[in-house]
C-alpha cells in the first residue's frame, strides 16, 4: 500500500508490481480470448479485435474489484457485440442501406457457424424481411445501432419460434 | 327562354290542342314515322295537357296547338330548336283520354326523363343483336335539358306567366304510368317471392344433406384414426397386422367417399344458397321500390303540397268544367314550382330510391339468367378462329442453357353470344373481335447452379384489333340497351433480364411501347326510374420508353419498395473475415459527446456502465493510431496522481486498420493493485474457452 508519505522507491516498486500484474493479466486473458474466439468461428483478424475491444472493460472491471472470470465473460460478450455492431456501422459508413447492414450481420453469423463446422442458420426470407423492417423501424425510433441489431434478432427469434409451433 | 309580347298575345287566342295535332306529335315529325321513344318527344306530347294536378291547364297555360306541333317536331329532330309554346285552352275529357291512349301506345308506361351528359348523335344498327329493340336513334343533349329546366325555372318566377310547356306530363298520365309500373313491380315481386320461397326450401334441404354428410365424414374420420391406432398396436405386438391393415384400408376407402360426398353437398348447398340470396336481393329491391311508390315519388312527381290527392290513387274523372275551374284557381307565385325533370332528378338522387331500382334491375337480370339456365333457355356460345398464320414455339436445351423461341404471325377472330329468356326477363348480347398480330419472343435461360439462374428475354410485337359489342336486357321493370366498338393498335420492343437467386427473383426491363385506342359506347336505360341515355367516345394514344424493375420473393411475398431493397441487400451483404474497419469507431464517436465530462475530471463514458462516478474510475478509448505498427503490443504506463491510479496502456499491432489503441484505466490505486495481483493468481478454467454465449447477439 502506498500513500502520500511513501518513498519514491516504494512507489516504483508498487508500480512495477502493478504493471507486471497487468501485463500478466493481459497475456492470460488474451490467450483465452483468442482461443475462445477461434472456437466460436471468428477469424484471426476478428479474434484479435475481440481481444483489443475486451481489454478495456476487462482491466477496468478487475481494477474495480470484479472477479476475473465474471469480468472476462462480460467483457468478451460486450466485445462480440461491439465487433458485430462494427460490421453494421461499417456497412452504413459505406453508404449501404440498413437492410444490407443488417444482412451483413446475418452473414457474419453464418460464417461463424460454417467455420465452426456447423450448419449455418437459414432463416426464411419472410422472417428476414420482417427483421429488416424492424431494424429500419428501430432506427427511425432513434435506437442505437446495437439496439437496432438486437431488435432484428429479437424479431427473428420470435418469428422462428412461431413458425416452429 | 325569352317570350315576346306577340307570342304571349297569340297564346291568349289559342284554340285547344286538337287530338290530330297531338297524334302528329306522337307520331314524330313525319306521320308515317314510328318512333319508339324520345325524351323530348315525351315532353312535347305532354305540352298543353294538364297542369300536373289532374286538371286541364288554364287559359294562360296552354300552348298554341300549331306552335306546339312545330316546336315539338322541330325539337325532336333538332337539339337546338326551342321547346313548344304554351296552349291556353283547356282540353276536354275525351281529348285528354285520346292523348293518353296514344301516349301509352307509343311510349308505354314509362316516365320520361332526360339525363344524358354528352351530346349523342349516333345511329346503331341491330345487326349484332337479333330480336333487339331495332334501330334506335337519339338526338338530344344535356344542354337542351338544362336549357329547358332553366327556362322553366325562370318562367315560374314570373307572376301570371304560364308554367313551362313541354316539361310537365299530365297528372293522369303520371298516375296511370305509376299504377302500371307499380303493377309490374308487384307482379315481379310476387314472382321473386315465389322463387325465394322455393329456393329457401331447397336451401333447407341442401342444408340437411350437408349436415348428414358432415356427420358421416366425422364418423369415418374417427374410424380411420381408430384403425390407425389398432394397426400401430398390432405392429407393436406383432399380432393381427394383416387384419388391422385391411380394416384401415376399408376405413380409408369409406372416408374417401365421405370426403367427396361432403364436398358435393357443400357445393350444392352453396349453389342453392347463392340462388336464394339472388332471389332475396331481387325481392328486397322490389320491396324498397314499392315502399317508395306508395310515398315519395308520386306525391312529389305530381307537385303535391299535401292538400291534393296522392298521385298513386285512382285519378278522379275530369269534368267538363274542370279545366275552367282550375284556370280560376289563383296561381302559386310565391315559390317557383320545380320542373318535372327536376322533380324526377331529385327522386333519382335519393339513395334509397336509386338503390332500390338498381338493386331490383340488376338482381332481376341475374335471376332471369339463373331461371333461364334452369329452364334450358340460356344459351352461350364462344368461338375463335385463326384465319391465317399461327403461333410456333421452339425449345432447345443445350447443357445448362435453355432457349425458347415463340413466333406469332396470325389473324384471329373471336366471338361470343349470349341469350336467355325466362319469366324474370330476357336478354341477348353479342361481341366479335378480330386481331392481326406479328412478333417474336426469344428467351434464354442459364442455370448458374446453387439455385441461381439468369434469364434474358427479347420481345418484339405489333398488333391491331377491332371489337364490337351489343347487348340488350328486358326485365319487368326496365329495358337496357348498350352498344360499343373499340379499335386498338399496339407495338412494343422489350428486353428483360431476370436473375434468380434461391427464391428471390429480380427482373429488370428496358422497353419501348406504343399504344393507340379509340372507342365509342352508347347505352340507354328505360325503367320505372326514368329514362337514361348516355354515350361516350374516347381516343387515346401513347408512346413510352423506359426501364422498370421488379422483385419477387417466392410466391408469398409481394413485390414492393422494401422487398426490392431487401433482395438487393441479400445479394450485397457480406461480412469480411478480415476486419478492415474500426469497430470502436462508434464508441469513439460517442466519446466526443462526453468529452466535456472527461475534461472536467469526472471520467469518461464507459460502455456497459463501467464508469464509476463515486470513485472517478472509467474507461477511455483514445483514437490515436499510428500507421504501420506491427504486432500486438501491451505497453502499460502507470501514473499516480493524488492517490489515484492512471494506467495508460498502448495497444497496437496488426489490427486491420493498422492503428494502435490507447487504453486508459483509472481507479483507486491500492485497490487496483490488489485486485490485479489477486486476479493473476486465479487460473481461468479451460472450459471457459469451450463455453458459448447463448444467442449470437444476446
Amino acid at each position: 500500500m502506498i500513500d502520500q508519505n511513501s518513498t519514491p522507491e516504494e512507489i516504483e516498486a508498487y508500480k512495477a508490481e502493478l504493471t507486471s500484474a497487468a501485463e500478466q493479466l493481459e497475456a492470460t486473458t488474451r490467450e483465452h480470448i483468442l482461443a475462445r474466439a477461434a472456437a466460436e468461428g471468428w477469424s484471426s483478424s476478428q479474434a484479435t479485435w475481440l481481444d483489443v475491444i475486451a481489454k478495456q472493460p476487462l482491466l477496468q472491471a478487475v481494477a474495480d474489484g470484479t472477479p476475473l472470470l465474471t469480468a472476462l465473460e462480460q467483457a468478451y460478450a460486450d466485445a462480440r457485440r461491439t465487433l458485430t455492431t462494427g460490421y453494421f456501422n461499417n456497412a452504413l459508413d459505406e453508404r449501404k442501406n440498413r437492410y444490407t447492414a443488417f444482412l451483413t450481420v446475418i452473414d457474419l453469423e453464418k460464417q461463424l457457424a460454417e467455420r465452426r463446422g456447423e450448419t449455418p442458420p437459414a432463416y426464411p426470407e419472410d422472417i428476414l424481411l420482417a427483421a429488416c423492417r424492424a431494424v429500419e423501424d428501430a432506427a427511425a425510433r432513434g435506437l442505437s445501432s446495437e439496439d437496432q441489431i438486437a431488435t432484428g434478432f429479437a424479431v427473428i427469434r420470435e418469428l422462428s419460434a412461431r413458425a416452429m409451433n | 327562354m325569352k317570350r315576346d309580347k306577340t307570342s304571349k298575345q297569340a297564346a291568349g287566342k289559342q284554340a285547344a290542342l286538337s287530338p290530330e295535332v297531338l297524334r302528329g306529335i306522337v307520331g314524330g315529325a313525319q306521320p308515317q314515322e314510328k318512333r319508339k321513344i324520345d325524351g323530348d318527344m315525351a315532353a312535347a306530347m305532354t305540352a298543353g295537357m294538364n297542369d300536373g294536378h289532374g286538371n286541364a291547364p288554364s287559359a294562360t297555360q296552354t300552348p298554341s296547338a300549331q306552335q306546339a306541333k312545330t316546336d315539338a317536331v322541330a325539337k325532336a329532330g333538332n337539339p337546338d330548336a326551342k321547346p313548344p309554346a304554351e296552349s291556353k285552352v283547356p282540353l276536354s275529357k275525351d281529348e285528354v283520354k285520346d292523348i293518353e291512349k296514344h301516349f301509352r301506345e307509343n311510349v308505354g308506361n314509362k316516365l320520361p326523363e332526360l339525363n344524358q351528359k354528352n351530346e349523342v348523335k349516333g345511329t346503331y344498327e341491330r345487326d349484332l343483336v337479333k330480336g333487339g329493340p331495332g334501330k334506335w336513334e337519339v338526338k338530344s343533349s344535356a344542354a337542351d335539358s338544362d336549357k329547358k329546366d332553366n327556362a322553366a325555372a325562370q318562367q315560374n318566377h314570373q307572376p301570371n306567366s304560364a308554367p313551362p310547356s313541354g316539361q310537365q306530363p299530365s297528372t293522369d298520365y303520371i298516375k296511370t304510368a305509376q299504377k302500371d309500373a307499380k303493377t309490374a313491380f308487384e307482379t315481379g315481386m310476387t314472382k321473386a317471392l315465389d322463387e325465394t320461397r322455393k329456393l329457401a326450401k331447397d336451401v333447407r334441404s341442401a342444408g340437411d344433406t350437408l349436415s348428414r354428410a358432415q356427420d358421416a365424414h366425422d364418423l369415418s374420420s374417427a374410424t380411420v384414426k381408430l384403425a390407425e391406432a389398432k394397426l400401430k398396436t398390432a405392429v407393436v405386438f406383432d399380432k393381427g397386422q394383416d387384419e388391422a391393415r385391411g380394416k384401415l384400408v376399408d376405413a380409408l376407402v369409406q372416408h374417401e367417399r365421405n370426403i367427396k360426398a361432403l364436398a358435393d353437398a357443400k357445393n350444392t348447398h352453396d349453389e342453392v344458397k347463392q340462388k336464394h340470396d339472388g332471389a332475396q336481393k331481387a325481392l328486397e329491391g322490389f320491396k324498397k321500390v314499392l315502399s317508395k311508390t306508395d310515398d315519395d315519388l308520386p306525391r312529389k312527381a305530381a307537385g303535391d303540397d299535401g292538400t291534393r290527392p296522392r298521385a298513386n290513387t285512382a285519378p278522379a274523372p275530369l269534368g267538363a268544367n274542370d279545366g275552367a275551374q282550375i284556370a280560376k284557381q289563383p296561381e302559386k307565385t310565391a315559390e317557383p314550382e320545380k320542373s318535372r325533370t327536376e322533380q324526377l332528378k331529385d327522386e333519382v338522387k335519393k339513395d334509397a330510391w336509386k338503390n332500390g331500382v338498381m338493386v331490383a334491375s340488376k338482381a332481376l337480370e341475374d335471376v332471369a339468367k339463373q331461371a333461364a339456365k334452369k329452364d334450358g333457355t340460356y344459351e352461350k356460345r364462344e368461338s375463335s378462329d385463326v384465319l391465317a398464320g399461327g403461333v410456333s414455339k421452339d425449345v432447345t436445351v443445350k447443357g445448362k442453357t435453355t432457349t425458347e423461341v415463340v413466333k406469332v404471325a396470325q389473324v384471329k377472330t373471336e366471338s361470343e353470344t349470349e341469350s336467355y329468356s325466362s319469366a324474370f326477363g330476357s336478354g341477348k348480347s353479342a361481341s366479335k373481335s378480330i386481331r392481326a398480330e406479328a412478333g417474336y419472343e426469344n428467351k434464354v435461360t442459364h442455370d448458374l447452379g446453387n439455385g441461381r439462374s439468369q434469364t434474358v428475354t427479347d420481345k418484339a410485337y405489333a398488333g391491331i384489333s377491332g371489337e364490337a359489342k351489343a347487348k340488350y336486357t328486358i326485365t319487368p321493370t326496365s329495358i337496357d340497351a348498350e352498344a360499343a366498338a373499340k379499335a386498338v393498335a399496339h407495338a412494343e420492343l422489350r428486353h428483360t433480364e431476370t436473375t434468380k437467386i434461391g427464391i428471390v427473383e429480380t427482373t429488370k426491363t428496358t422497353y419501348v411501347e406504343g399504344h393507340a385506342e379509340a372507342g365509342v359506347k352508347a347505352g340507354a336505360h328505360l325503367g320505372f326510374d326514368g329514362v337514361k341515355i348516355g354515350a361516350s367516345a374516347s381516343a387515346s394514344a401513347s408512346v413510352s420508353a423506359g426501364t422498370s424493375g421488379e422483385v419477387k420473393i417466392g410466391d408469398a411475398v409481394k413485390a414492393g419498395g422494401d422487398v426490392k431493397v431487401f433482395a438487393e441487400a441479400m445479394a450485397e451483404a457480406k461480412a469480411n473475415a478480415e476486419v478492415t474497419f474500426d469497430p470502436l469507431k462508434g464508441t469513439a464517436k460517442a466519446k466526443v459527446d462526453v468529452g466535456a465530462m472527461a475534461s472536467a475530471g469526472i471520467g469518461v463514458e464507459g460502455k456497459g456502465g463501467l464508469f464509476n462516478a463515486k470513485t472517478g474510475s472509467g474507461v477511455g478509448v483514445g483514437g490515436s493510431y499510428s500507421v504501420g505498427a506491427i504486432g500486438v503490443k501491451f505497453k502499460p504506463d502507470l501514473d499516480i496522481k493524488d492517490g489515484k491510479m492512471d494506467l495508460k496502456v498502448e495497444l497496437g499491432g496488426a489490427l486491420g486498420v493498422g492503428g494502435n489503441v490507447n487504453l486508459q484505466i483509472k481507479g483507486d490505486l491500492n485497490k487496483a493493485k490488489d485486485n490485479f495481483v489477486a486476479s493473476t493468481k486465479i487460473p481461468i478454467p479451460s472450459v471457459w474457452i469451450a463455453s458459448s454465449i447463448v444467442g449470437f447477439f444476446s
